[in-house]
């Protein structure tokens, strides 16, 4: 009921645009211990998962932490096959990782030995690219998340905020169709986070990617998303989806957030308390 | 400054060393002043003996690290890439294999491969082979997880995550075992250069105690010093050339 709920909201939305992502009842089981017996339970982290992404939209998905929604990311990327259900990006099935997705991870994972270039370089290298292509390309990047002047430092020189944007330059510098985003500001202040949330909705509009970002900040989401895909835990299903009608930017450093953005907070933060204290019944 | 203070202290110790020899205060038969042991360097250096000696030694210590390494790296890499629960295992008996005191083990490798340069590389190597192979594996299986996710993530091809991220991730690693164990190494060829041999730092050592030339066995007790110290600033130096990407205390970013 619930999945067929979901396709009546996207088909509303989508209009005659074509999606970029189909996401087919994608299910992925793993057999944890439980508690003090030795007896192996069941864990749902995804459950006929369907959603649907048009082209150059911004979804984030939020839930409890351990609610797959890192598992998703995982198997979007390719890097897992999931127990079932299949992904399709531009009509075409994916098997594993390539170069058409671009994922952007929360402790950056930059390579330490390689210089901010190198570091968004490196995805040129493995498409290929001549050196002297590969300059002009990540020097455009590099400028394009203002890191302009570093592009022969160590990561081991940058701030938690810099290398996020490293990795963003990374991710974007072999120009992927969508833009896989794992808790990518969860590691940084919190006046950072709200300087690349900023940014990131800048290069998201510049280069009309397809983003899919997994956040558990519920302010984060109402901040960027086009839709918030709230999820629910074990099993791992979609509770619901929240378009986000506000235009950008949602935030305003004077002036605070509008009535509506904190109604949408509010909203999801019901939906996910909700979840919780569900949760906390079924266990007692 | 530092450095400095360091070359302060050891002229001092000279210093203390050559009056100490002056105003008779040591048997100067047994410890002859320092002067009289650079007069004994520089004779040694004029016939150019000593010279023949230090390479005689720095060669071999060079040759057996060299065949440990060459060894050590693609077995550590093969170990850990491929079979990373078989290294979990092996990883007790190759720290018993390295803790083996490698003095007790000369006449063993005299024994098996005779009193020429071929027992004495092979001791180096031994006592270089365990900690190069077991920094090796340690230095692949610390690379964070992550940074191959991320390479996977772009569709890295195995060798190119070799090179790219396995090898430059483990290098530094590799290099800090490499270089505890060619100290220690240098340690023990002396020892075994006490046996058969015709050359070598320790040879002017244990033959000026056997003719009772006391200064040149200070000789060859400062040599072997010196040119350990440099041995390991070398291999210090070596490492800072490549590995150029890490902060002071060794943390990846």
């Amino acid at each position: 009921m619930l999945s067929s709920a979901v396709r009546e909201i996207d088909e509303r939305e989508n209009g005659a645009m074509p999606n970029k992502i189909e996401m087919n009842n994608l299910s992925q089981v793993y057999y944890v211990k439980s508690g003090e017996s030795s007896k192996k339970s069941v864990f749902y982290a995804l459950k006929d998962f369907t959603l649907s992404v048009r082209d150059g939209e911004f979804v984030v998905v939020v839930g409890p932490s351990g609610c797959g929604k890192s598992t998703l990311l995982g198997i979007l990327s390719g890097l897992f096959k999931a127990n079932s259900g299949s992904i399709a990006i531009d009509g075409e099935t994916v098997t594993g990782p390539a170069l058409d997705r671009g994922f952007v991870m929360q402790n950056y994972a930059l390579f330490p030995w390689r210089t901010v270039r190198k570091n968004v370089e490196f995805g040129l290298e493995i498409k290929k690219i001549p050196k002297r292509e590969r300059l002009a390309i990540s020097g455009t990047y590099i400028d394009m998340v203002g890191l302009s002047g570093f592009e022969n430092r160590y990561p081991h020189e940058l701030s938690g905020g810099m290398k996020q944007r490293v990795a963003i330059a990374r991710a974007l510098a072999y120009d992927p169709k969508v833009l896989l985003m794992d808790e990518p500001f969860a590691a940084v202040d919190a006046q950072t986070r709200e300087k690349l949330q900023d940014e990131l909705i800048r290069i998201w509009k510049k280069t009309s990617k397809t983003i899919i970002f997994v956040t558990h900040n519920i302010d984060e989401a109402v901040a960027l998303a086009d839709r918030v895909v709230v999820m629910t835990e074990n099993p791992g299903t979609i509770k619901e989806i929240v378009p986000i009608d506000l235009p950008h930017p949602r935030v305003s450093v004077g002036a605070g957030v509008s009535e509506s953005y904190s109604a949408f907070v509010k909203k999801i933060w019901g939906l996910l308390h909700n979840e919780e204290e569900s949760l906390e019944s079924s266990r007692l | 400054m530092k450095s400095f203070l360091s070359i302060l202290i050891i002229a001092v110790f000279f210093l203390v060393w050559e009056s100490a020899a002056r105003l008779g205060l040591i048997d100067t038969q047994f410890i002859p002043s320092f002067t009289t042991v650079m007069k004994e360097v520089f004779s040694l250096m004029r016939n150019g003996s000593l010279f023949v000696h230090i390479l005689a030694s720095v060669g071999r210590l060079f040759s057996g690290i060299v065949l440990a390494v060459a060894l050590a790296l693609p077995l550590g890499f093969m170990l850990a890439g491929w079979t990373p629960r078989l290294a979990d295992f092996l990883n007790p008996l190759f720290t018993n294999l390295s803790m083996a005191n490698p003095f007790t083990l000369v006449p063993i490798f005299i024994l098996l491969l005779g009193m020429g340069e071929a027992s004495k590389i092979g001791i180096i190597f031994w006592v270089v082979l365990w900690p190069a192979l077991f920094s090796t594996i340690a230095g692949v299986t610390q690379i964070d997880p992550e940074m191959i996710k991320a390479a996977r993530a772009m569709g890295a091809s195995g060798t190119k995550i070799f090179f790219s991220v396995i090898l430059p991730g483990s290098v530094n690693r590799i290099f800090t075992g490499v270089k505890s164990s060619v100290t220690f190494g240098f340690t023990v060829l002396v020892g075994a250069e006490m046996i058969g041999a015709k050359a070598g730092l320790d040879f002017i050592v244990f033959t000026s105690n056997q003719n009772y030339n006391i200064p040149r066995l200070y000789v060859g007790i400062l040599t072997i010093a010196v040119v350990g110290v440099i041995v390991s600033r070398l291999i210090e130096r070596l490492q800072k050339l490549i590995v150029v990407w890490e902060d002071g205390a060794g943390q990846a970013a």
